[in-house]
């Protein structure tokens, strides 16, 4: 008995019992009861939320605007620890501030305000109880320059020195990071990047 | 084809193994001291059925080839520093082939050996351990891999859940702390998919000790399926570069086989290895004049009847600058 070559992979795979037919012979077994007690809910949260990094540098705000909000869905939503802004004395506002739109366009190198949508800004020059009151937020900057440059480092595809400082090579990674991960290659370090390369933002 | 080799003119030396095939009024050399590459032959079995095999299977009962090899080993002199096994699939043969493997290791203590093998029945746990619990590390097991996914490797080999199985079959050499060398024959199917196979076998298969990537011999089932077997490598020299250059990323040493140096940039150059066995290895009349011949494969034997890997061509001194 000969058998016959099937020499083409779409001759190939139409002769393949797809689905169906295994699925047929093979009795399914009762899925047991589910097991008793509450199930925690998963937890679906981001590494950083928009709002948790200092210094996302967005190139565009409005676009994002909605992410904070669109946490009601499907899941069970998990307290955001990102506390909302300092309360002003006196003041009553239910809504986190926005920040100012004069910084939306602000280079990696730029002003230390943050850029993030939905991110409440620092409204007044003391915030009431800053939370890491050790670090600048120029430090916190270079912490946070620094902990991507340890992670693209880790990945193979940065060599120069962890000195927190974004100059051209570390861009450079950035960008061929943000390639690999079809995330947009601006070389910043964005939140949706740094969640990509499992960087806790510096808060 | 059949290691054995029908004797007419050729003169015997001393350390061949022979035997008589008086049915046949032959003579066959199983084992020829003087060649460089020694491969015994287990089964003319195979459970799979690739579109390119050089050695189409059978069905017959050829376990007397398991006795002959034994004979084999035990008739051995001076044994060859690298020993190969092929078939057919040699691990239909079950557990006899540890006895064969254990057999020659412990005749041959300095002896590597290589097994030609799909690696499919590994996914048996119970035949796995029997194979592979306390063999020595000298023993080499070379499994093709010809896809990503499995309807890419399955349509290769003509066989629905090969991929599954030999998969399971890679990490079980694995778990036993075997080295394995990954063989990819390089025919139109594998070529399309070369840089993503590598890519996969980068991030999945990090553990092979080598990958082979091969032309094709122009014989057996590879005439029958000519459509798909026949390439011209120098039409795929951006597939094999890249396929190359991922391995190389990934740290998986790589070589380039039954590939003549004109069919590749002179950049693969430095992969390509002498591996057609001296005794399939002729040069055409085009190689005449060639500067890079003592270090180029050649051509298998049988690519009179079948077809050349790429228009060959001389290289000489001006044709590279």
């Amino acid at each position: 008995m000969k058998r016959k070559f099937k020499t083409t992979l779409t001759l190939f795979l139409s002769g393949l019992p797809f689905g169906g037919s295994d699925a047929k012979s093979v009795p399914h077994e009762k899925p047991s009861a589910a097991p008793a007690g509450p199930i925690d809910p998963v937890n679906l949260r981001p590494l950083n939320l928009p709002g948790d990094n200092l210094f996302a540098a967005h190139r565009s705000h409005s676009s994002h605007a909605s992410h904070r909000s669109g946490s009601g869905g499907g899941y069970s939503s998990p307290t955001p620890k990102q506390p909302a802004a300092p309360a002003e004395p006196g003041g009553s506002s239910p809504t986190p501030r926005r920040a100012p739109s004069s910084s939306s366009n602000l280079a990696p190198e730029g002003s230390a305000q943050p850029t993030d949508p939905g991110r409440a800004a620092p409204v007044s020059p003391k915030p009431a109880a800053p939370r890491t009151p050790t670090f600048s937020t120029e430090e916190k900057r270079k912490l946070q320059v620094m902990r991507v440059q340890i992670q693209l480092t880790s990945l193979g595809i940065y060599s120069g020195a962890v000195n927190g400082t974004l100059d051209d090579a570390t861009k450079e990674a950035i960008k061929r990071f943000q390639t690999v991960k079809g995330i947009e290659a601006n070389g910043l370090m964005t939140t949706q990047t740094l969640n990509a390369l499992g960087v806790p933002a510096v808060q | 084809m059949l290691p054995a080799i029908v004797a007419e003119a050729q003169a015997l030396e001393s350390g061949d193994v022979v035997v008589l095939a008086p049915h046949l009024a032959q003579l066959q050399v199983l084992y020829r001291e003087s060649d460089q590459h020694h491969t015994v032959f287990l089964t003319n079995r195979c459970n799979s059925y690739c579109l390119m095999c050089s050695q189409p299977p059978t069905r017959h009962d050829d376990s007397w080839l398991i006795d002959e090899a034994l004979a084999i080993a035990a008739h051995i002199d001076r044994p060859p520093a690298v020993l190969g096994f092929t078939g057919g699939e040699p691990l239909l043969l079950g557990p006899r082939l540890r006895q064969v493997l254990t057999t020659f290791a412990d005749l041959h203590p300095t002896t590597r050996f290589e097994v030609l093998t799909n690696g499919r029945l590994f996914h048996d746990r119970d035949l796995a351990t029997a194979l592979l619990t306390g063999l020595p590390p000298r023993v080499w097991w070379m499994i093709p891999l010809y896809g990503h996914a499995d309807f890419l490797h399955d349509y290769v080999v003509q066989t629905e859940g090969a991929f599954d199985q030999t998969i399971d079959g890679l990490l079980t050499l694995h778990e036993h702390g075997q080295s394995v060398q990954l063989r990819i024959v390089l025919i139109e199917p594998t070529l399309r998919i070369l840089p993503e196979l590598c890519t996969f076998i980068g991030k999945n298969l990090p553990f092979v000790r080598q990958v082979a990537l091969m032309g094709c011999e122009p014989t057996g089932f590879a005439l029958a399926n000519r459509s798909v077997c026949e390439v011209n490598v120098l039409d795929w020299q951006e597939s094999l570069t890249q396929a190359v250059q991922r391995l190389v990323r990934a740290g998986i040493p790589t070589a380039l086989m039954n590939l003549p140096l004109c069919a590749l940039p002179e950049s693969l150059h430095p992969f390509a290895h002498r591996s057609i066995s001296d005794w399939k290895r002729v040069y055409a009349t085009a190689c005449q004049g060639c500067r890079l011949q003592d270090d180029c494969c050649g051509l298998f034997a049988s690519h009179k009847r079948g077809w050349e890997p790429a228009p060959l061509r001389a290289i000489t001194e001006e044709a590279t600058l």
